[in-house]
């Protein structure tokens, strides 16, 4: 078993139960702002972790994941401010933003011990908990939300781009063991 | 004995089939052609491209996201850095298979095969 499981485990529950994703809890209605405001959050919590990730790490693979993280999401985030500005809509923030952001901080606080190769292992188990749950919120949250037919096809367009972090993240986490 | 007439004509005819061969075998090379890769939805479209030396390659970012289009081994061609909705192109040269990526996401992958004109 690993010894690392309470990052992940702790991004995945928060925001899971942030953006109500599980089978019997009814998602949050939300509004096009605060749709916005939920994506920019979501995005800019992962540059930070990753940004924080690589004053940390010393592996390759692991710096370079972080790297992709960082220009992908800043990416997206300046994509989605282009939107919300030729919209005319301000991001608006709200409950399920604040959980992501303390989900965010309690997961940075979890890995902070760690050093070396347990930071590796933590940060990239945090790193697949998280876009598996981002998938899920855009899925059943997020995408049905929005109403504005730009807003709804960026976050479209965004799921490809989480989805092949995903699978970036599982295969940089299977290539570090379980440091037994 | 041939007249001077029959040998004159027999040369002739000599010299145009000869003419006719080599331009059926030299002929005009095919004029380069420009192949277009979009990469769209964290994918090459199309993955697999078959092309001939002088061929350019040119790869479009329809992604939100940046994206290089990267030769495997250590001294292929690459485009460098596509940010969203802009393009890099080659021109292929060797002919063989070329396997080729995006550095920033190993997930996606493309080939690109150079046949003899």
């Amino acid at each position: 078993m690993s010894r690392y499981p309470s990052p992940a485990l702790a991004a995945f529950l928060t925001l899971a139960a942030a953006t109500g994703v599980s089978a019997q809890a009814p998602a949050p209605n939300l509004s096009d702002p605060q749709v916005a405001h939920v994506a920019v959050t979501a995005n800019t919590i992962d540059v930070t972790l990753a940004k924080y990730a690589q004053t940390r790490t010393q592996n390759t693979q692991v710096r370079e994941f972080a790297a992709t993280m960082i220009r992908d999401h800043t990416a997206v985030n300046e994509q989605a401010s282009a939107l919300a500005g030729r919209l005319h809509v301000t991001p608006q923030d709200n409950s399920v933003s604040q959980s992501l952001l303390a989900g965010a901080a309690q997961a940075r606080s979890a890995l902070e011990p760690f050093k070396g190769s347990a930071f590796d292992r933590g940060y990239m188990d945090r790193e697949v908990a998280y876009h598996q749950a981002v998938l899920d919120a855009l899925d059943h949250v997020l995408i049905p939300a929005a109403s504005n037919p730009e807003l709804k096809q960026l976050l479209v367009d965004v799921r490809p781009a989480i989805a092949a972090h995903l699978e970036h993240a599982k295969h940089v986490r299977s290539g570090l063991g379980n440091g037994s | 004995m041939k007249s001077p007439d029959t040998r004159r004509a027999r040369l002739l005819v000599a010299l145009l089939s000869a003419a006719g061969l080599g331009l059926a075998h030299a002929g005009p090379a095919p004029a380069p052609r420009r192949h277009v890769v979009e990469i769209r939805g964290m994918e090459f479209h199309p993955a697999a491209l078959e092309v001939a030396p002088g061929d350019t390659i040119v790869w479009v970012n329809r992604d939100i996201v940046p994206h290089t289009a990267t030769a495997d081994g250590k001294n292929g061609w690459d485009t460098g850095i596509l940010t969203p909705s802009h393009s890099g192109s080659i021109v292929v040269s060797r002919v063989g298979g070329s396997p080729y990526g995006c550095k920033l996401h190993p997930t996606m992958r493309g080939g690109v095969k150079v046949r003899r004109s």
